[in-house]
């Protein structure tokens, strides 16, 4: 085959892929996802493995945690089974778009710029956004941070929020949550910087706990929403009121409870993460 | 269909691309660099048959292949913080110490296969010609340098310059360890504005183009060394 005749091939081919994906993502939108999913009989969510108290793969190989829970009562509400899809921070809304998982319940914040691709549901969960160091650092505050290095993941959002809040810091990122932490237990960044609840996740599984310390004002952060794909109001709605109806009931207490609340390895008063739905009547 | 939003590419992420290529480059040039000194050196010593070299050259070659890459890139740069001092640390790591790792675990890793390469195309070579150089007082630098090398370009070329293909697509690992090349961008535009999928495909676009320029430039330097030969012959 000479080089033109090459080059033809390839083009044909990746048209032809091009193609395909469209026709997938265009059959995916037509109608609502509701009714897909009461359709097949199984909602397809997308969630995190690698994230403590929220989604993670326990011993006995199975994916649990908070996100995981809040899943499974809004299918068992839906009255659909669950598929588990495992997603990270980049695959999560690609995953979405493509219509291979209908929701993803993934630690997702809600930011503005986000909304422009996905939809989102209302705040199912509220965390900040602070430092975690060693106890013997110098650093407590943000002011503190100036012209140290925080060590985050590839795929958080809280790179933006740290430049704004402490400019003077640098940032460097890594493949997960696991490898920022144990980078700042070996000094290569002086601090991990992510939403606190992800801190308070990485100290739990560390040897030491009481090593380290989360400190600072917060730098911002937003609402874990769950994420749906942009312009299907009719499933939103449904996803919006089943998480109320989760809140009003206590069902959410309960798996707070499981995951997250006092006794459990990640501690957290309900008053520490200051969190109320929003609820309608 | 998802529409595709080319503005995300002018202005801000448009530049972070061209930052992110010059680094991928830049961390190419240098593990390459380091592959192949590393590579000649390493293959050419087993090739000798030097005795009390023969086992650490072995174990160094089948150490570098057999290790996938990423995990070579996190073992350096992870493991450098027990052989080395805290506040060297400290002071390294402003300096892109990542990149360093990157760089280093990349050179290694690939030098390994650069080494066989090697080997084998002075395997190729008649053991005569090498025999013949001693007997009338080469050296052995001489005998490598001006009766094996020559020949041994013409043989390993094509080879190399799929090792080097394979090395520009192996950069792109570096991410993990926080170094800012152009798949590492890409991300970046991703998380912000969830729109990848066009970031990805100038990475992709990148990324093609890179290596298809990389194996025409081999391809002439094959063409160049064949040439020579005939003229020398």
């Amino acid at each position: 085959m000479n080089r033109r005749n090459l080059l033809k091939a390839l083009s044909v081919s990746a048209t032809a892929g091009a193609m395909a994906a469209g026709t997938r993502a265009a059959y995916a939108q037509a109608g609502s996802v509701l009714d897909e999913v009461k359709k097949r009989g199984t909602v397809r969510v997308g969630v995190r493995t690698e994230v403590p108290g929220f989604g993670i793969v326990d011993d006995a190989g199975k994916t649990v945690g908070f996100d995981v829970d809040i899943a499974s009562e809004i299918a068992n509400r839906l009255g659909v089974k669950i598929e588990l899809v495992p997603v990270t921070a980049a695959t999560r809304v690609p995953l979405l778009q493509q219509g291979r998982i209908d929701m993803i319940v993934a630690t997702l914040t809600h930011y503005r710029k986000r909304d422009e691709v996905i939809d989102f549901s209302i705040g199912y969960f509220w965390t900040g956004q602070k430092l975690m160091v060693k106890k013997t650092s110098s650093i407590k505050t943000l002011a503190d941070m100036a012209g140290k290095r925080a060590g985050t993941t590839v795929g958080a959002g809280v790179v933006e929020n740290l430049k704004r809040a402490q400019p003077a810091a640098t940032t460097q990122t890594f493949e997960g949550y696991p490898e920022s932490f144990l980078a700042m237990q070996r000094g290569l960044v002086d601090a991990v910087v992510a939403d606190v609840i992800i801190l308070a996740g990485l100290r739990a599984n560390a040897p030491n706990p009481t090593d380290y310390v989360i400190v600072g004002e917060s730098l911002g952060g937003g609402d874990y929403g769950i994420g749906l794909r942009e312009n299907d109001s009719k499933w939103r709605d449904i996803i919006n009121f089943t998480l109320q109806d989760i809140w009003r009931d206590g069902a959410w207490d309960k798996i707070y409870g499981r995951w997250i609340g006092p006794g459990t390895k990640l501690n957290l008063e309900k008053s520490e993460i200051n969190f109320s739905m929003v609820l309608w009547d | 269909m998802i529409k595709l939003d080319w503005s995300i590419l002018l202005g801000d992420g448009g530049e972070r691309l061209i930052e992110g290529a010059k680094v991928t480059l830049q961390l190419a040039a240098t593990s390459l660099v380091l592959a192949l000194a590393l590579g000649f050196l390493f293959g050419v010593v087993r090739w000798l048959q030097i005795r009390p070299l023969k086992p650490i050259c072995w174990l160094y070659v089948e150490f570098s292949r057999n290790t996938p890459p990423l995990v070579q890139i996190l073992f350096w740069y992870f493991s450098a913080t027990v052989v080395l001092p805290e506040w060297a640390i400290v002071a390294l790591r402003d300096y892109g110490f990542q990149f360093v790792a990157a760089s280093f675990a990349l050179g290694v890793y690939h030098s390994g296969f650069v080494a066989e390469i090697v080997r084998g195309g002075l395997n190729a070579i008649p053991r005569g010609q090498y025999e013949a150089a001693q007997a009338i007082g080469f050296t052995i630098l001489q005998t490598v340098g001006s009766i094996l090398m020559p020949q041994l370009l013409r043989i390993v070329m094509p080879m190399l310059t799929s090792e080097a293909v394979s090395l520009v697509k192996n950069t792109s690992l570096a991410l993990a360890i926080g170094v800012t090349e152009i798949t590492y961008q890409a991300r970046y535009i991703d998380v912000y504005t969830f729109r990848g999928v066009e970031a990805l495909l100038v990475v992709t676009a990148f990324y093609l183009v890179t290596c298809l320029a990389i194996a025409g430039c081999g391809s002439l330097l094959q063409r160049f060394l064949q040439r020579n030969r005939r003229m020398a012959a």
